[in-house]
């Protein structure tokens, strides 16, 4: 089997990274939990955008939906936090189910969709900024993560299944659906492939990963505000890393969030004010040179390198 | 709800109707001619506001005669941002969907650019200029003079896109690109000529509208996204291409919102236009422009 070796290597990896709290410093293990976040976040936005070839440009508003369906479960109905995760799955997955029925099943075109997500997430931020009972613009402090390292196993745990996730999809017959999808919708309608329910299938998903994402976030910043929950750069960072890395691949968007997370760390601490405009160039420069990413890139180099091999051998 | 507090909100609905009205004027025009829904349309508002405040600011222009200075300038970095981004990019992309998507993708960087440029150059501090603002009476009903101006040279702005859309050469094969970009190549028409005179009008109308706001709402670095929102949901409910339907779908809207922020509370009046676009493609889908191509 051709694949078996990056598997193995990964579930060590994750083996690995989950006795890191016992070897790191608090500062690795805290930059290693942005990491995962990061790795979540963009391996969910690929699941959907990246597998269907449906942009979201607005896929925060499940971070932020997440964020806050955890810390108004535990800081205003006083739940416990774990039902507080439960419900941090549970809203976003709901409301994307909802935003999907209308959207994807009224076949609405590739541009449409991606502005209609980013005003959704642009209008729940106002909305969610303006209504006290959920604390308006201050925001909300939920009870914060009772043991140490509890924040960073979860990321972990999320980071790794949405992967794991994205490899069973991609190897399975639903995920022949998605490529043959992604290659030409109407010829896959036309050879039985259900194209709605394929579709439908991912956005739920991205979201319910995302929204763990967003409440477990909140459990462990013990605070959410309207501007932080539903950030443009959210939206826009989770792009940003699937396609630095390469869309739709599954190793892609975990490349690039763990090279980008560490790049957005390095620049937060020396120019905090740049590092959205760096990344907005970034994004340029890369679709119009290396839309693939990273991926891309390196397969690229390798057709350049066969060729010169093989003119050597000769 | 007294008849005179009927009449005012229709009025400050119909003021601000005008101007969205303006807005998705020039977001359509540049949907048409280039196929790029360009999501930072609001943030070349943002930067004609910015200049229209500041021109007044320092040198007391009047935001009147600094609106075409705003037209001039976004059109010029419209033009910029078509020769650096988009003509490359038309050039590799294989597949419309492709270049649509791309398109989607750089138009998100270069919102992020320009609303954190701003935000460092001005910083997040709210900007507000008082010009005109002494009311106008008429009877019971009192309105500030610049929202007066506002509605008017949106309204003349407006007709005049829809003369030199409807009555001129220039219009004519904006429309036919609009409508078939390789039918309208094969009659003659220069596709490119055309698709970068629409981007730097479309621009220029997005300045035009910023130095406009500029009279009447606070200036922020983040304020454009909110306006391309809105002028994206007049472009659909309006009909892509139909310069009367968003006229009358951009006054509906800024009644509507009227209405609403008196109603329901201010702080959900940006929500109803949403509302109304998502009831919309509820009602049209399938038949509407929308969705006409599925990918």
């Amino acid at each position: 089997m051709k694949s078996g070796l990056p598997v193995v290597v990964s579930l060590l990896l994750v083996a690995l990274l989950a006795t890191g709290p016992r070897w790191l410093s608090p500062y690795h293990v805290s930059l290693l939990m942005t990491v995962f976040m990061y790795v979540a976040l963009a391996g969910s936005w690929n699941l959907f955008s990246g597998m269907t070839g449906y942009v979201s440009l607005g896929h925060g508003l499940f971070f932020g939906l997440g964020a806050y369906s955890f810390a108004v479960a535990t800081s205003i109905l006083k739940l416990p936090p774990v039902l507080g995760l439960a419900l941090g799955v549970m809203v976003p997955g709901l409301i994307a189910a909802l935003i999907g029925l209308v959207l994807i099943n009224a076949r609405i075109r590739v541009a449409y969709f991606a502005v209609v997500m980013l005003g959704l997430n642009e209008i729940t931020k106002t909305i969610v900024a303006n209504v006290k009972a959920i604390g308006s613009s201050y925001g909300l402090t939920p009870p914060g993560v009772s043991s140490k390292y509890l924040g960073y196993y979860v990321l972990l745990g999320i980071a790794a299944a949405v992967t794991a996730f994205a490899y069973g999809v991609q190897h399975s017959r639903f995920g022949f659906g998605l490529r043959a999808i992604l290659a030409d919708e109407v010829a896959a309608e036309t050879i039985g492939i259900h194209t709605v329910g394929h579709k439908l299938a991912m956005f739920v998903a991205s979201a319910v990963f995302i929204g763990m994402t967003g409440a477990m976030v909140s459990w462990n910043w013990s605070y959410v505000d309207p501007y932080m929950a539903f950030d443009l750069t959210v939206s826009f960072d989770m792009l940003v890393m699937a396609m630095f890395g390469g869309f739709g691949t599954v190793a892609g968007p975990v490349l690039g969030a763990v090279v980008m997370s560490l790049v957005k760390e390095a620049l937060s601490s020396s120019w905090p004010q740049f590092q959205p405009i760096i990344f907005g160039v970034m994004v340029i420069v890369l679709i119009l040179w290396c839309p693939g990413g990273i991926i891309q890139a390196f397969e690229m180099m390798r057709g350049w390198l066969r060729p010169r091999a093989r003119g050597a051998a000769a | 709800m007294s008849a005179t507090t009927f009449v005012q909100l229709l009025l400050f609905g119909v003021v601000w109707g005008g101007l969205y009205a303006l807005i998705a004027l020039g977001l359509n025009l540049i949907f048409g001619v280039m196929r790029i829904l360009n999501i930072a349309h609001g943030e070349l508002l943002m930067l004609g506001a910015y200049l229209a405040f500041w021109l007044f600011t320092l040198w007391k222009v009047s935001p009147l005669l600094s609106m075409p200075v705003a037209a001039v300038a976004m059109c010029v970095l419209g033009l910029i941002i078509q020769k650096l981004l988009i003509d490359p990019l038309a050039a590799r992309s294989r597949t419309p969907a492709g270049f649509e998507n791309a398109t989607l993708i750089v138009f998100f960087g270069v919102l992020l650019i320009l609303q954190n440029v701003a935000l460092l150059l001005w910083t997040a501090d709210y900007r507000s200029l008082s010009y005109l603002s002494e009311p106008v009476r008429f009877g019971d009903i009192s309105v500030a003079a610049n929202r007066l101006v506002v509605l008017s040279v949106a309204v003349v702005l407006s007709a005049l896109m829809f003369v030199l859309m409807q009555r001129t050469m220039l219009g004519k094969a904006i429309r036919a690109v609009s409508q078939d970009r390789d039918t309208a190549k094969l009659m003659g028409i220069d596709v490119k000529r055309i698709g970068m005179i629409g981007f730097g009008l479309g621009s220029a109308i997005a300045g035009a509208a910023g130095a406009l706001a500029s009279t009447i709402y606070v200036i922020t670095p983040t304020v454009g996204l909110l306006f391309t929102i809105k002028a994206f949901t007049i472009m659909v409910v309006g009909g892509l291409g139909n310069q009367f339907g968003i006229f009358i779908a951009g006054l509906a809207l800024g009644i509507m919102e009227s209405f609403a922020s008196f109603v329901i509370g201010a702080e959900f009046k940006d929500a109803t236009g949403y509302v109304l676009l998502i009831g919309f493609i509820l009602w049209r889908a399938r038949s509407s422009q929308a969705f006409a191509e599925v990918k």
